[in-house]
């Protein structure tokens, strides 16, 4: 099976199978233009080491997964937040390296991979009030008091 | 071949990729400048959040998996957020057609006052975080799902379940207000029985002092945050156009209140000279076209709206009429003996008397059926608005818009009576 060679931001090189590489639709499309599989590193100059080997170790677990079906309903309705085990373990990492996930996910266009961050966040989100979001996500309030009480007054209305 | 690979994998993967993907994310190198924190000057020095550095438009794939109570949270947490969160909708509740909407601004305009200052509006209506996280434990509006305001919501208009008409907070004993349809009920069936108003009164009929005023029981409120079924008040809608709430609520004043429909009757029949207890506002003119050779010829047609006067009795919430001959209106009269109980109109003693007026309003597609709301209400010679608070007499009202005021003698009694110029 061939082999890629992608250079991290930090110049760090990492061999990837080509398959698990291709799971990045931006990798997949470039290679599928040159025609021909490069013998020298593919830098990713936005990726560090770290991120990069999270986002190669998901590909690789799931690699044999069927390609994503076509973009769905943009105005889509309400999604499950559910999320496989194997992908809850693999997002329990700090917050500062989720977020470079999701970023990385997205530059890569690894759609699956961007759904699973975007839950990860969504249920660290779900269920909580203002404040304790604040607290999950480090957020400073600089609402008033009067200016909470007004946007929840106009919002008292709202439903799930 | 290298240099053509990293001309690429400079670019945004929205250029390159082949995948007609919707989301035009920006690449990591574009991403501080289309952060929250960016996007959006904030008046205060916030920490360096991770969170709020993401692009805005991973955040929007984010906020698509937030139920609405969860966007609120979040749009709360920070001046940014709530710049950028989308305004929170009912998506089941909001109007899909300009018609819908006309009907959910009518019933709010013309039968709600304005959003009030928020120190003039009371505690009872302020949500703090944690109640608001029980949004959905709130008893909901049979006809459509929406949750209701608790009985102290300033704005409230009770729709009575025995009378079926929409009245003011003030005009009920708030502590007692039963909901018909709590949450123990289906929220759907709006056809749970509720004590006939004969088992209420006495065997005879008549008052019993023995028992307490009775609590009185609503089908729904209407409010600032709560309007009507949709549908309702959509003009010369065709019935298939209804919705399902609106359909619940026609079944129910079909069953409930069918004798709001002499509500058109606009003469009464006590009057040999035909007074008309009836106000006729002029509202505002239609606009008609008559097509002539070579252009057209414009008129003003006048639009009027119809109220009416009545007498409640504030123990049974029932009008104050000869229980001879009943109402015009109102099927079921006052009984409770004690305030003019010599004239046989009811009236309670300890609870006093309102006068109130009544608007009507043609619902249900602009066929014969009619909601009265009571919009005013006078009690001891001051009237009231629906806020409870005082306001010029009916008589100021009425000398400016040309109605004259009358009295109608029946035996010692001397009734009040309007008509109106037109």
């Amino acid at each position: 099976m061939s082999q890629i060679i992608l250079l991290s931001s930090d110049n760090v090189e990492m061999k990837v199978d080509k398959e698990v590489a291709e799971r990045s639709i931006l990798i997949k499309n470039m290679l599928e233009d040159v025609g021909e599989t490069p013998d020298q590193a593919i830098p990713i100059p936005n990726v560090n080491e770290g991120v990069l080997r999270k986002v190669i170790e998901w590909c690789e677990h799931h690699r044999n997964d069927p390609p994503p079906p076509a973009d769905e309903d943009s105005d889509s309705r309400k999604k499950s937040t559910d999320i496989e085990e194997w992908d809850q373990k693999f997002m329990q990492v700090d917050q500062e390296m989720l977020f470079e996930i999701i970023l990385a996910a997205n530059y890569l266009d690894i759609k699956p991979l961007l759904d699973v961050g975007c839950k990860t966040v969504a249920n660290m989100i779900k269920g909580k009030s203002p404040e304790e979001i604040r607290k999950t996500f480090n957020i400073q309030n600089d609402f008033t008091p009067e200016e909470e009480d007004q946007i929840r007054r106009e919002n008292e209305w709202a439903e799930e | 071949m290298l240099q053509l690979v990293k001309k690429r994998l400079s670019k945004p993967h929205s250029e390159t990729s082949k995948q007609s993907s919707s989301r035009k994310s920006k690449s990591l190198d574009d991403h501080s400048s289309t952060c929250i924190d960016s996007q959006v000057p904030s008046t205060a020095e916030t920490p360096n959040s991770p969170f709020l550095n993401l692009p805005i438009d991973i955040l929007y794939l984010i906020t698509k998996y937030l139920r609405i109570a969860d966007l609120i949270s979040l749009s709360l947490t920070t001046k940014s957020l709530r710049r950028i969160c989308p305004k929170p909708r009912i998506h089941a509740f909001g109007p899909d057609t300009k018609a819908e909407a006309e009907c959910f601004s009518r019933i709010h305009l013309r039968f709600l006052p304005p959003v009030a200052p928020l120190q003039d509006r009371e505690k009872s209506t302020r949500y703090s975080i944690s109640s608001w996280a029980s949004l959905s434990k709130r008893p909901k509006c049979p006809y459509c799902s929406h949750p209701l305001c608790s009985p102290g919501c300033t704005s409230a208009l009770f729709l009575d379940t025995t009378t079926g008409i929409f009245f003011p907070r003030s005009l009920y004993n708030l502590p007692q207000a039963t909901f018909q349809y709590s949450p123990e009920y289906s929220s759907t069936n709006p056809h749970k029985q509720i004590p006939p108003i004969h088992k209420i009164l006495s065997k005879n009929g008549h008052y019993n002092p023995q028992q307490s005023a009775r609590p009185f029981t609503y089908s729904t409120i209407w409010c600032d945050h709560h309007r009507c079924p949709r549908g309702l008040l959509i003009p010369y809608s065709k019935s298939k156009r209804r919705s399902s709430g609106a359909k619940l609520f026609l079944e129910e004043y079909m069953e409930r209140w069918g004798e709001l429909r002499f509500l058109i009757r606009l003469k009464s029949p006590y009057s040999k000279i035909r007074w008309l207890t009836w106000a006729k506002d002029l509202v505002g003119y239609e606009l008609m076209m008559q097509p002539i050779r070579g252009g057209a010829v414009y008129s003003k047609k006048p639009v009027y709206e119809y109220g009416f006067y009545e007498t409640f009795c504030r123990h049974c919430k029932l009008v104050c009429k000869d229980s001879r001959m009943g109402s015009t209106v109102f099927e079921k009269v006052c009984r409770c003996y004690g305030h003019t109980d010599d004239l046989w109109l009811g009236g309670c003693r300890r609870c006093g008397l309102a006068s109130v007026k009544f608007e009507v309003v043609d619902a249900f597609g602009g066929d014969d059926r009619k909601l009265a709301v009571a919009t005013e209400w006078k009690e001891g010679g001051r009237k009231v608005d629906r806020r409870g608070g005082e306001e010029q007499g009916w008589d100021y009202e009425f000398a400016n818009r040309g109605i004259e005021e009358d009295y109608e003698v029946r035996g010692n009694a001397k009734r009040r009576f309007w008509r109106t110029a037109v």
